[in-house]
């Protein structure tokens, strides 16, 4: 069968993510084994248990997961969440 | 909707943030997915093909495929299987995660039998 999609987002992001506010609101929806890195171009929050990277840079967010949707789907609510949109 | 001089005007999202000074913040999501050995690159260009027809599947140089803006690449062999990426910006979320689950429901399945 074919799948039907909708191809606009949801939501338009801009500008940049504060480290600070992500950190906060993944740990109340529950992310709480997290390690955050600076990096030269930003920052690198490391899901150890989930083997789960989040690369943070200006204007950039790039979500690696290991095909847990269920995480994934919630990294991505609270990342939309912490960056200006609309 | 954007206003100029008390005149509003609809823009495509991506000028409405030129027009604000604003810039776009690009997301994107790589995911990984264990595909079994009888599941070669052609196998699975014909799958995409049937299931996401009404979408763009195409061979890229690189011996990858893409749906759309959606990228699937092997990022590792053996004889346990073959391990995918799959990538995708936000703008096509809803492509990206259906076909992920697709490949995941679909190859995982028979993987175990």
């Amino acid at each position: 069968e074919e799948e039907i999609i909708n191809k606009h987002p949801k939501h338009y992001v801009y500008g940049n993510l504060d480290i600070e506010d992500f950190v906060r609101n993944l740990t109340k929806h529950g992310v709480t084994d997290m390690k955050v890195e600076d990096t030269p171009g930003g920052h690198i929050v490391h899901l150890p248990s989930e083997d789960t990277i989040i690369q943070v840079e200006e204007g950039s967010t790039h979500i690696f997961c290991e095909g847990n949707e269920t995480l994934r789907k919630k990294l991505r609510d609270v990342l939309i969440m912490c960056l200006p949109k609309f | 909707l954007v206003m100029h001089d008390n005149r509003i005007t609809i823009v495509e999202a991506s000028q409405a943030l030129k027009e604000c000074s604003a810039s776009e913040h690009e997301i994107r999501f790589t995911s990984t997915v264990s595909l079994p050995p009888a599941c070669s690159m052609d196998v699975l260009y014909k799958t995409l093909k049937q299931r996401f027809s009404g979408h763009n599947v195409q061979h890229a140089s690189d011996g990858s495929l893409q749906v759309d803006s959606v990228l699937v690449k092997i990022s590792g062999e053996s004889d346990e299987g073959t391990d995918m990426l799959v990538s995708w910006p936000y703008q096509d979320e809803e492509l990206g995660s259906s076909l992920l689950t697709m490949l995941q429901n679909r190859f995982a399945k028979e993987k175990r039998e």
